[in-house]
C-alpha cells in the first residue's frame, strides 16, 4: 500500500485485493513436497524465493518503517531513534533493544499470548544481537535504537523475514550500516535443497538450517542448524542458502532504488 | 520525530501557541490545510487477512486500523441457550501503549474504553443478533473475536475502527459446521463459507468532533489528528444509525459545554455522517 500524505477530503479509495492468495494448506507427507516434475506444492522450483513485495514510510510517527511481504508472511517492521538512552546507557555505543509481537489472528488457531512469550524473547534477543553486529554502532554513542516488529500474518518461520524487514527499515531510517543483513532458510528434502521454505515444508522432520549472512561482505551473521546432517549435505545445504541469501539481496537491493526513485523523482 | 523546519520546531516546543498564530493567520483552515469540517482521505482495503473470516484495514490519513473477525466454538451459558458471544479487543501498538509524546510514560488506557464503546454500539444497535450466532441450541455456538489493531495512531481512532468494522463485517464469511450426529461433536468444514448474516441496515457510523477555543469562541474541529486532540478543549463522540438514529453520544473531558453549543455539534454531526455514507455508497 503507498503512503499519500494529502488531507483533502478527497472521495474514499477502495482497494482491491491484490495480495498473496488466501487458501489455507494441509498438511501433506513428505514424500509428496516434490512433484516428480520438480515443482513445489505452491508452484516453485527448489531454488525459487517466495513472492517479495516491500513497502516504505508506513509508518509516518517512525524514523524507519518497512511493510514486507513475503509470501504469505506479512509484517511491519518500526525504527525508533537514535534517541537519548538512560543515564546508564553505554558511553560509547549505541544500544540496540527489539520488542516482537504478533496479532492475535496471524496464525489459524488464535493466540492469546502475543508478546513476551518464550519464543517471542528468543527471537527479539536473536535479532538484537544480528543488528548489534551490522549497526555501525560508535558513531551514536549514548544514545539507543528501537525496533518494534508486528507479525500480521505469520506463515512457519518468522525469523527470515524479521530480519530482511528490519534490515530495510534501518536503511529507510538512515542509519549507518556495515552492510544488508540477509536470512533465509533451506531443507533437504528427497536429495534435493529446497530454499525458503514455508510452514508445510518446515514441519517436516527433514533437515532445515538458517542462515544470516552479510552479502557484499561475504560474512555470516548468524547460522542455526538443529538437525543431524552428514557433513557433505551440510555443505550443500550451506551453498544453497548462500545462494538464496543473494537472491534475496538482489531485490532487497532493487526496492531500495525503487524506493529512491520515487522520492527523489527520477523516472 | 523529526524537526526539519521551523514549522514543526514551534509544534514541538508549544503546540497551542502554533495552531493560535495559525489562526491568527488564516481564517477557517487548520496546519495541515483541511477546512474546520472535513475529513482525512480514507483508504480501505478488504480481506487481505488469511487466517481470519473477515478482515478490513482502514486509513484515515496517517491513522492506522486493522480489524480481523476470527470466531471459536463454545458452549452457550444456561441463561440464555441461543446466544453466542462477542469480544471486542483495541490494541494500539506497543510504541504508544505508553505516551511517547516528549518521551514522558503515562499509560494510556484508551483502548479499553474504546474496545467497550465498542461493544456497546454492537449490541445497542443490534448490529448483530446474538441468536444469529447459534449452530445448534444449548450445544454450540460462535463466540466472535474482532480484534483492531492499530498500527500507527494519529488522533480519532474511534471512527477509524467502527468503519473498519463496518467494512470487515460486510466481507465476513463464516465455514459451516454440521454436528455429527453419531459422537454429537462439531464438525467444521472451512471450505464451504457462507457470508455471515448480520444487520446491515444499521451501519452506525461516528463523527468526532474536538473543541478548540480560540479568542474566547469554540472552534469544532471535526476528525481531529493526535494533535489536535492533545490541545483539544473536549472530545465528542456522535454515532449515528443509517436511519438516521443515535446510538452513542459521548463527551469525555474538557470544560462545560453549554445546551445550544451542543445542538449545534450534533448538526455538524449530523451533516457530516450523511456526507459519508453517501461517499461510502458509491
Amino acid at each position: 500500500m503507498s503512503t499519500p500524505m494529502d488531507t483533502s477530503s478527497l472521495p474514499i479509495k477502495n482497494k482491491s485485493n491484490q495480495l498473496t492468495s488466501t487458501l489455507t494448506t494441509d498438511y501433506i507427507a513428505g514424500s509428496d513436497l516434490i512433484s516428480i516434475e520438480g515443482y513445489r506444492q505452491d508452484g516453485r522450483k527448489p531454488n525459487e524465493l517466495r513472492h517479495f513485495r516491500v513497502s516504505f514510510n508506513v509508518v509516518p510517527d517512525a524514523d524507519g518503517s518497512c511493510y514486507m511481504e513475503h509470501g504469505n508472511c506479512k509484517l511491519l517492521a518500526t525504527i525508533y531513534g537514535p534517541y537519548e538512552g538512560e543515564s546508564r546507557s553505554n558511553q560509547e555505543q549505541a544500544i540496540i533493544t527489539c520488542d516482537f509481537s504478533m496479532t492475535s489472528y496471524c496464525v489459524s488457531e488464535r493466540r492469546l499470548r502475543t508478546f513476551g512469550d518464550m519464543k517471542s524473547q528468543r527471537l527479539q534477543m536473536a535479532i538484537q544481537r544480528v543488528f548489534q553486529q551490522a549497526i555501525i554502532t560508535e558513531t551514536y554513542p549514548k544514545s539507543q535504537i528501537d525496533i518494534y516488529l508486528k507479525i500480521l500474518q505469520s506463515d512457519g518461520n518468522d525469523y527470515s523475514p524479521c530480519v530482511n524487514a528490519t534490515t530495510l527499515a534501518f536503511i529507510n531510517a538512515g542509519i549507518p550500516m556495515k552492510d544488508f543483513v540477509c536470512s533465509s532458510t533451506v531443507g533437504y528434502i528427497q536429495n534435493k535443497c529446497i530454499i525458503d521454505l514455508n510452514q508445510q515444508e518446515e514441519q517436516q522432520k527433514s533437515p532445515q538450517l538458517t542462515l544470516t549472512i552479510m552479502p557484499q561482505r561475504d560474512d555470516i551473521v548468524a547460522l542455526t542448524c538443529e538437525s543431524r546432517v552428514h557433513h557433505d549435505i551440510y555443505n550443500e545445504m550451506l551453498d544453497a542458502a548462500t545462494r538464496a541469501n543473494l537472491q534475496l539481496f538482489d531485490l532487497m537491493k532493487q526496492a531500495v532504488i525503487n524506493q529512491l526513485k520515487t522520492v527523489l523523482h527520477v523516472l | 520525530m523529526s524537526i526539519d523546519n521551523y514549522e514543526e520546531l514551534q509544534k514541538f516546543i508549544d503546540l497551542n501557541e502554533h495552531y493560535r498564530t495559525y489562526l491568527d493567520e488564516h481564517n477557517n483552515t487548520r496546519p495541515d490545510g483541511r477546512k474546520f469540517h472535513e475529513n482525512r482521505s480514507i483508504q480501505i482495503l478488504k480481506k487481505f487477512l488469511q487466517h481470519s473470516y473477515g478482515s478490513s484495514m482502514i486509513r484515515f490519513g496517517n491513522t492506522t486500523v486493522i480489524c480481523s473477525i476470527t470466531g471459536q466454538l463454545a458452549k452457550p451459558s444456561l441463561k440464555s441457550l441461543r446466544s453466542g458471544f462477542i469480544q471486542t479487543v483495541v490494541l494500539l501498538p506497543r510504541t504508544q501503549a505508553w505516551s511517547t509524546y516528549g518521551r514522558r510514560q503515562q499509560i494510556i488506557n484508551e483502548n479499553l474504553t474504546l474496545s467497550q464503546h465498542l461493544l456497546d454500539i454492537i449490541y445497542k444497535s443490534k448490529l448483530i443478533n446474538l441468536e444469529d450466532l447459534c449452530i445448534e441450541e444449548g450445544k454450540w455456538v460462535w463466540c466472535l473475536q474482532i480484534d483492531f489493531q492499530c498500527l500507527n495512531n494519529d488522533g480519532n481512532l474511534f471512527d477509524s475502527c467502527l468503519l473498519a468494522l463496518n467494512v470487515a463485517l460486510h466481507h465476513t464469511y463464516f465455514p459451516t459446521v454440521k454436528i455429527d450426529p453419531d459422537t454429537q461433536k462439531p464438525l467444521v468444514y472451512t471450505k464451504e463459507l457462507k457470508h455471515f448474516q448480520y444487520n446491515q441496515q444499521q451501519e452506525p457510523l461516528c463523527c468526532t468532533i474536538a473543541v478548540y477555543e480560540y479568542e474566547q469562541e469554540y472552534k469544532y474541529l471535526i476528525d481531529p489528528t493526535l494533535e489536535e486532540e492533545n490541545i483539544a478543549k473536549c472530545i465528542l463522540h456522535y454515532v449515528l444509525l443509517k436511519n438516521d438514529q443515535i446510538c452513542l453520544i459521548h463527551k469525555t473531558s474538557g470544560a462545560p459545554f453549554s445546551i445550544d453549543k451542543f445542538h449545534q455539534c450534533y448538526s455538524f454531526a449530523r451533516e457530516y455522517i450523511l456526507e459519508l455514507r453517501r461517499k461510502l455508497n458509491q
